[in-house]
């Protein structure tokens, strides 16, 4: 028997300690720094293989696994880049390691039984399903746009209240593979209200300046929110019209806010919004449109703030007022505060300002654009980007899971979490996934021909796999709400897992995984601009996109 | 027409070869999606008009050129998979790198470091094998070896508890009457 080319190997058992791996077809290089394997005692499933009882099969146990990813490059923001055993187990991932039978192998922490399905990860790249923690579910559209794109955690930013409209879109989401959290639009100043969405299944509050963002509301909510463990998301005052910048930081009062699309065209103070990364109580987000700073990434904001916003593009008045909005100097500054880690997070506005199946791509787009703006430390190796790429994967799983109250469930691949998990080959990653796996069943995946003999004939298409499909999806899915509505049985009977967010309050900076800088910035409140350590913060906008015409028809 | 959801997968494969066809008469050079849609099409026309296997699977091949795609599109397609319908009925071909082979850090390419030196001190042994069938016999790297098949002759006894010792997936073959030794492994 001669022993395996080393392509031969690369084919059979995927990349190994040591190895780089070339992200899709952007700049970024990961490198694998461990390898939990046994090297020769591979869990391979087929024809020959080694998945059998008397070889890497053991019996059955109550420790074994209900599934594997075996062999899979799990690219996590806390576990980092190695090679490793997904082991899960009623829906949750129990470790990340070395699967096997104990008879054949030491130091297996994770069993295969004969009740265990295997999931071959050889060659492929495994991330946390990722949270977009800045949806708007207009329609129902945006499902099969989240899916697609590696999105598998939905946290709202207002307008499926009142608690009738909540109910009634929850239940209309009950059967999709994807993990929601409501927060509901604070509209009012008292208690009752407030009360209300969360007894209605709210996991927080989104403030609106469209509903009003006071000064006093910002202030009340807050204080409400602080006695229950609920986060507060705040897109700003943009009028000026009760509060600015200063104001709304006194309001806030160091208290924990997640303050969305910083960079301004979102909405919230013009132009110097943007000033919230100078607060350590302020988690800052941006929003998929800017991300990265495009060369027409300007030209498309008017009509889009315009429509998304009650306005009139026939009203010279309307037009006016959403043009003041738009400042490229701003937009330059943003790549460069994620750069610095100051702005933690990226989330979509889907369909509301932003891009519903473009949360992981513009992701993965910036990492690599920055990766050349001068500001950026070459590092000495230009096939290891491991850092970076892991600082911008954390900006859509853990940080937003952090911030929301969920880390406990979702936004990392380490044991407890649900086994949300999406599956690349090298060469799609970022862009068009595998497989999705929701609580550990496949659920989405470009699915092929019905009458093959094989899987995935041409042509493919995303499509919804077993555990997509109602009742498998929603059992097999969280629906994140408050500690007040755990217990409600109108949610339970939406039979979806029903999981209060916990430690939402009192988060700062220094409570996330990678993204933990705050920048003293200075903006010129005439054009946006922004200055740090009297140095321009800016990058040119980029011309060209990787993750992108490539792979998309269009 | 009573067209089945499988025929309807057909004018898919067909919009989006003609708008590939169209992009690549306007001098674009194709995409992923693009490039095998146009492969797809291809090789169901060939099939449509009564090609063989073989002729199928070349039209297949030779239905985009390397230089017809965008720079790195070659690594997004290392194989199409389509069923068409031959004269003989519905049939199944795969095509291995239509565009060829990827090329070094395409996307997604992998820089294999040097293999890590393997400390492992495990016994191994090895044994005389001899194949008493007249079939052809294979056994797999993990099949404990003294339990395989009572036609393999050696000495059993010695092999308890050890598997060969080649890689995990490999096999060695024993052909009818063949003798030959291989090393064993204790497993753990």
């Amino acid at each position: 028997m001669r022993p395996l080319s080393p392509n031969e190997r690369l084919a059979r058992y995927g990349p190994t300690v040591g190895d780089r791996i070339r992200l899709a077809d952007t700049d970024l290089w990961i490198r694998v720094a461990e390898d939990r394997q046994a090297p020769g005692d591979e869990p391979i499933w087929g024809y020959a293989k080694t998945i059998r009882p008397r070889a890497t099969q053991g019996g059955a146990s109550d420790s074994e696994l209900d599934v594997v990813v075996a062999g899979v490059i799990v690219l996590d923001p806390i576990l980092g880049a190695i090679k490793a055993d997904i082991g899960i187990k009623e829906g949750r991932i129990v470790g990340v390691g070395r699967a096997g039978s104990d008879v054949l192998t030491e130091g297996i922490d994770l069993r295969i039984g004969p009740h265990t399905q295997p999931i071959m990860g050889y060659g492929l790249i495994a991330t946390p399903g990722a949270i977009d923690s800045h949806v708007h579910l207009i329609s129902p559209e945006l499902l099969p746009a989240a899916l697609s794109g590696g999105v598998t955690t939905l946290i709202t930013a207002g307008f499926e209240e009142p608690p009738w409209g909540m109910a009634r879109t929850l239940a209309g989401i009950s059967d999709w593979p994807v993990n929601v959290g409501l927060q509901a639009c604070a509209r009012a100043e008292d208690d009752g209200p407030l009360q209300a969405l969360l007894d209605a299944g709210a996991c927080g509050f989104k403030i609106h300046e469209d509903y009003g963002a006071y000064p006093e509301l910002i202030d009340h909510v807050l204080r409400f929110a602080d006695a229950r463990d609920v986060t507060v998301s705040l897109h700003t005052d943009g009028l000026h019209e009760s509060a600015e910048l200063e104001d709304t930081v006194a309001a806030i009062a160091g208290r924990t806010v997640h303050a969305y699309h910083v960079e301004g065209s979102g909405g919230g103070h013009v132009p110097d919004v943007i000033g919230l990364v100078r607060e350590p109580n302020v988690i800052c987000s941006s929003t998929t449109p800017t991300v990265p700073f495009g060369m027409h990434a300007a030209a498309e904001q008017v009509p889009m703030i315009a429509l998304n916003h009650g306005a009139s593009m026939g009203v010279e008045a309307d037009v006016a007022l959403v043009r003041e909005r738009v400042h490229p100097a701003t937009m330059a500054a943003e790549g460069p505060l994620h750069e610095l880690g100051a702005i933690a997070i990226v989330n979509s506005d889907s369909q509301g300002m932003g891009r519903m199946m473009e949360t992981v791509r513009r992701t993965f787009q910036l990492a690599h654009v920055m990766g050349s703006w001068h500001g950026t430390a070459r590092g000495d190796d230009p096939y290891d980007a491991t850092d970076r790429v892991l600082r911008y994967l954390a900006k859509v799983t853990v940080e937003p899971a952090i911030t929301h109250g969920i880390a406990d469930h979702v936004g990392s691949l380490r044991p407890g979490r649900l086994a949300d998990i999406v599956l690349w080959e090298p060469a799609y990653v970022g862009v068009k996934p595998a497989l999705v796996l929701k609580g550990g069943m496949a659920a989405w995946a470009p699915l092929g021909d019905g009458n093959a003999t094989v899987e995935r004939a041409e042509p493919t298409r995303y499509r919804g796999d077993w555990g997509g499909r109602p009742r498998a999806a929603g059992s097999l899915s969280a629906t994140f709400v408050s500690s007040a509505a755990t217990g409600s049985p109108e949610l339970r009977r939406l039979g979806r897992q029903v999981i209060a967010v916990r430690r939402t309050r009192g988060l700062t900076r220094e409570s996330l995984a990678r993204n933990r800088a705050v920048a003293q910035i200075e903006v010129d409140v005439g054009d946006g601009s922004v200055d740090l350590d009297g140095q321009r913060l800016a990058m040119e906008p980029v011309r060209e996109v990787p993750l992108s015409r490539l792979y998309l028809l269009r | 027409m009573r067209l089945t959801a499988w025929e309807e997968e057909r004018l898919l494969i067909f919009s989006a070869a003609e708008l590939a066809r169209r992009h690549r008469e306007a001098g674009l050079r194709l995409n992923a999606p693009e490039a095998i849609a146009l492969i797809c099409d291809a090789m169901l026309e060939a099939a449509r008009a009564g090609a063989d296997h073989d002729e199928v699977e070349a039209a297949g091949y030779e239905a985009v050129g390397t230089d017809a795609v965008l720079p790195g599109v070659t690594a997004l397609v290392p194989e199409v998979r389509l069923e068409v319908l031959m004269d003989d009925g519905t049939r199944l071909v795969v095509l291995h790198e239509p565009l060829g082979p990827a090329g070094d850090d395409a996307p997604g390419a992998v820089r294999q470091a040097e293999p890590a030196e393997r400390n492992d001190r495990r016994d191994r042994l090895e044994v005389e094998v001899t194949n008493t069938s007249t079939r052809v016999v294979r056994v797999s790297s993990h099949y404990p070896f003294e339990r395989v098949n009572r036609r393999l002759e050696f000495d059993r006894p010695s092999a308890a508890g050890h598997r060969l010792d080649i890689e995990a997936g490999s096999t060695e073959r024993w052909a009818p009457g063949e003798t030959r030794t291989v090393r064993l492994i204790r497993v753990r």
